[in-house]
């Protein structure tokens, strides 16, 4: 019996779910009756007289300025005028859409006597991928155009303008491997990004621009519009608020990368200038440039080509990015060593004969004077660039406190600073020889070493924070360029950013300094062999004397290349004033072949514009 | 099967009235989706999703009788089997299964994607239906709910897994439905109703971003307001200005098919296509073909020779019930969009030969009634 009632509850348990299911169906029809047939003709009114348009408002994208507040990168509004798609949809095949969108591009084209702009397969790209986005039909529009437009054509379903940020960088080639640039952005990553409505319009592609993008971006918001037939918006239905990017403020002052970049005009090299009491970067010079306007929105085939193509490589960042043996301004640290590595006394005097043989039977190795400085200290040695004093103190103390120190003050390995690729140099080893000539260092190699000639590689920036440690006492910071952030409490629309008042607060990124632990009374011997190198009548950059300024250098001279293709590179380092230096800074000229090009000239250039007379300070 | 039947006999004695329905609706989606633009000329044939669907629905066709031919019976000796298979393969989409919007929930075949999900509720209802009609099982008593909340619970968070919300909500209601027309207690019915609304907060916590942010959407549409909300709008204006006897098919002009992120499945709105060009009279058409439909599988299941064969019926129409109401409730605006087909009528390979496997499983419990 039990089976049997078991059987007849369910048929009615069966009934009643099904009763609940259909009743449920009911429902949906009585809504649905209500939607279609009660409520069904507004509908209807509606869709003739207006559309739902879906707005994006971009997120602007944070500025770049400099320490004093100048923007180096910048944005700018474009009208465009822009299509929507879902506006021109007519029912049936995509073709018969297209058709209408080409038919109307040729229209407003007419009038407003500007080419088409749009390819159909452009147009069908577009309504393929990513039709719910706005399709820019012309872009940039100056104001005859848009006077024409709204003239003869006007807002109307399916067209209208619209603005967006443009990133624009004021100031063209300044700073231009560093600051890098942007483009526009690429697909959305995952389709869960829906259509790429909240992607941002502009993505870093290099430089500072590429490494602080998550910073500088904004996030797009957007706003849902009742518009009528003539674009007008009476309605917003929804809206979700823009956020812009935050502004960046780097330690740059873009006068004096201006200035370093006019000191070496046409030739191939590099400037640093440094702050020796912070780390901080003011110039990051290299020449030759590119203008940044030239890559944004997007690189051009010929653009592109043309800086792929050009030996002196106007894209790279050669401060940091070129390693080159640095020459004689190698020489205060290879004496610094000696005294605070290798206790060698400052007083310690050799003489030098103007030449010198490495081994029993190698090949004699010159100083620059032939005749031979004679008998001379550690002081006079910087001051006259003696290679002999190195190459004798080198013997007497070995390699090892010379790698030490190097290794110390950053040689062969990255500075850290914030840009996109960096090299480390090279700071040979044995274990370093072996892997590249299968042999262990020998003394002819620490001669060359200790000149900074041979497998010794530094860049550019490493000798401008090198100088920095030597300037302030023995502090080696992580040179930085970045100063200060802000983020923007107001939102933002159309890239039209409101400036306002607000302080940058201070990067908290920044690395603490390593102390080098170097007796003051040591390093001060070496501090007077640079002054000399600039003050005294023998020293070696007494060129770039400046009048009224007390400040310490040193040069160097780098040859590279085979003997019938000699090509120099000229150094200089230096740090000002002497008595609490506010600068350090480098000057690298990469010269072509034969004539060597100087760089104290151009040091005394810097220096004069900095400390001269004519400028205050 | 080994009683002499000859292959025809059963196929004689199926629910032709089932089938005419199924017929139809498979018909209707089709219509539909080259309505909806998929038709598109710019790209190949092969390509187009009308075309793909009307293969699937060729393909599905044998399916649909070689499951009827097969007795439903034969199942319920394997159905341990069928349930840890469900379970390898649920498994095996979270390892290596292929991410499709944020979710993994595909195998790649090559030729198509292949959804284990789509199987694995038909496995369910399969082996719930072998436990709960197993006449020896006193199926009144309170601690019977034990097991089948337990077969269910793992299926259901490997679902979540994914994420696929959508799917994972037809679990419940299935072991509701199995478990009441079984004979489980009203007082424990309502108790079980009353748990499942208390964890929904615990669901919550576990959701995923996206999934909230859908569900946030619905209940306040400015969090997206270029996405979600226009979706709902737009696809609620459709269904209105679709009036009494609508536009004609190809005529709607606020067909949004083709303007939907691929996150909430175009095809999931074919309904608002269906109101905006058939009006009210298609979209009520369309839901009495559905109900005739489940009318078909309810009588299927009162006339079951056995248990099982009964409970088969029930859990299938539940399936599809649940399928077809939430789907034209998020339509219109009455639901937030979880992302779930319209069955038999929206574009989807897996999920129409998986329908038709499900609805040839009850024909076989037909063929077979007494």
């Amino acid at each position: 019996m039990k089976p049997l009632s078991k059987s007849d509850q369910s048929k009615l348990r069966i009934r009643l779910m099904l009763g609940f299911v259909v009743a449920l169906q009911a429902g949906l029809l009585i809504y649905l009756w209500n939607l279609q047939v009660v409520q069904g003709h507004s509908f209807e009114e509606n869709i003739l007289h207006q559309s739902l348009r879906r707005i994006r408002h971009p997120g602007a994208r944070g500025r770049i300025y400099d320490r004093n507040g100048i923007a180096i990168a910048d944005n700018r509004p474009s009208i465009d005028i822009a299509l929507y798609l879902e506006e021109l949809r007519v029912p049936g095949p995509a073709k018969r859409t297209i058709d209408r969108i080409e038919a109307l591009l040729d229209e407003v084209s007419e009038q407003i006597e500007l080419p088409r702009t749009l390819t159909r397969e452009e147009i069908t790209r577009h309504y393929r991928d990513k039709r719910i986005l706005p399709l820019v039909a012309w872009e940039d529009l100056d104001e005859t155009e848009l006077a024409r437009w709204a003239e003869r054509v006007g807002p109307q379903l399916g067209m209208d303008v619209m603005t967006e940020p443009v990133r624009t960088y004021p100031y063209g080639d300044l700073l231009a491997q560093t600051l890098g640039y942007v483009g526009r952005g690429g697909m959305a990553r995952s389709t869960e990004e829906s259509y790429h409505f909240y992607l941002p319009e502009m993505e870093g592609k290099s430089g500072l621009e590429l490494i602080l993008d998550e910073t500088l971006r904004g996030e797009a918001g957007g706003e849902l519009v009742r518009i009528d037939v003539s674009s007008y918006r009476y309605e917003s239905e929804n809206k979700k608020r823009s956020v812009p990017g935050q502004d960046v403020q780097l330690t740059i002052n873009a006068k004096i990368q201006r200035l370093c970049e006019r000191i070496l005009g046409d030739e191939t090299g590099s400037m640093v200038v440094m702050d020796p009491r912070n780390g901080e970067v003011l110039a990051l010079a290299t020449s030759p440039r590119f203008d940044l306007n030239d890559m944004t929105p997007f690189i051009s085939n010929t653009v592109w080509n043309r800086l792929n193509q050009d030996p002196r490589k106007p894209m790279l960042n050669r401060p940091v990015r070129e390693q080159y043996p640095p020459g004689s301004i190698i020489k205060p640290a290879v004496c610094l060593a000696a005294l605070t590595e290798a206790d060698v006394d400052p007083e310690t005097v050799f003489n030098c004969e103007g030449v010198y043989y490495p081994g029993p039977r190698a090949n004699p190795m010159h100083c620059h004077n032939r005749f031979g400085h004679g008998p001379i200290n550690m002081t006079e040695a910087i001051e006259r660039s003696c290679n002999v004093y190195m190459w004798k103190l080198a013997e007497e103390i070995g390699y090892d406190p010379i790698h030490k120190l190097f290794s110390q003050v950053g040689l062969g390995q990255k500075t850290g600073i914030e840009v996109d690729f960096e090299v480390p140099g090279i700071l040979p080893t044995d274990a370093w020889k072996k892997q590249h000539y299968g042999d262990r260092l020998r003394k002819g190699d620490l001669a060359n070493i200790v000149i900074g000639q041979g497998f010794l590689n530094v860049t550019a920036l490493q000798m401008a924070n090198m100088t920095s440690a030597i300037a302030n006492g023995g502090t080696l910071f992580t040179p930085t360029l970045l100063k200060g952030f802000r983020k923007h409490e107001v939102s933002l629309e159309n890239g039209q950013s409101n400036s306002d008042e607000q302080p940058f607060h201070l990067s908290e990124t920044r690395k603490d300094p390593v102390e080098m632990d170097w007796d003051p009374t040591m390093l001060e011997s070496i501090r007077q062999g640079m002054k000399a190198v600039v003050m005294s009548p023998q020293g070696t950059a007494r060129s770039a004397q400046v009048e009224g300024l007390v400040y310490a250098g040193k040069t160097g001279t780098a040859q590279y290349g085979s003997p019938g293709n000699r090509r120099y590179r000229s150094w200089m380092i230096a740090f000002a004033p002497y008595d609490n230096p506010t600068i350090a800074a480098v000057v690298l000229i990469d010269s072509g072949l034969g004539s060597g090009v100087d760089a104290a000239p151009r040091m005394k250039l810097l220096m004069q514009a900095l400390f001269g007379r004519t400028h205050r300070g | 099967m080994g009683k002499g039947l000859s292959i025809a006999t059963p196929l004689l004695r199926i629910d032709w009235l089932a089938l005419l329905t199924t017929l139809l609706l498979l018909g209707t989606g089709v219509t539909f989706i080259i309505s909806a633009g998929y038709g598109d000329e710019t790209i190949p044939l092969m390509q187009r999703q009308w075309f793909k669907q009307l293969i699937f629905i060729l393909v599905s066709l044998p399916v649909y009788f070689s499951i009827t031919l097969i007795d439903y019976r034969w199942f319920k000796d394997i159905s341990g089997l069928v349930y840890a298979g469900c379970i390898v393969l649920l498994v095996g989409v979270l390892l290596i299964g292929k991410e499709i919007n944020g979710s993994k929930s595909w195998y790649d075949l090559k030729i198509v994607d292949f959804q284990p999900a789509e199987v694995a509720k038909i496995g369910l209802v399969l082996t719930l239906a072998a436990y709960l009609g197993d006449p020896l099982r006193n199926t009144r008593h309170p601690r019977i709910v034990l097991v089948p909340l337990a077969l269910t619970g793992l299926v259901f968070l490997l679902i979540l897994q994914q994420p696929d919300l959508g799917t994972a909500m037809i679990l419940p209601c299935v072991v509701m439905a199995l478990l009441f027309v079984s004979g489980l207690p009203w007082r424990m019915i309502g108790l079980l109703l009353l748990i499942g609304a208390m964890s929904l907060p615990l669901a919550w916590g576990v959701a995923k971003d996206y999934q909230k942010e859908r569900i946030l959407v619905f209940l306040n549409p400015d969090r997206d307001p270029l996405n979600a909300s226009w979706n709902m709008k737009q696809s609620k204006m459709a269904v209105g200005s679709g009036g009494l006897k609508g536009k004609g098919i190809g005529q709607g002009t606020q067909n949004i098919l083709g303007f939907l992120p691929t996150t909430v499945a175009p095809t999931d709105f074919i309904f608002s296509v269906i109101g905006e060009e058939k009006g009210f009279l298609g979209s009520a058409g369309l839901l009495g073909l559905y109900s005739l439909l489940f009318g078909c599988l309810a009588r299927t299941a009162v006339r079951a020779s056995d248990m099982f064969g009964r409970l088969i019926a029930v859990g299938i129409l539940t399936m599809l019930s649940v399928h077809v109401t939430i789907n034209v409730a998020m339509t219109i605006g009455l639901m937030p969009i979880v992302g779930l087909p319209l069955p038999l009528v929206s574009y989807g390979g897996s999920f129409v030969v998986s329908m038709m496997l499900a609805l040839g499983l009850v024909q076989s419990v037909h063929v077979r009634r007494t």
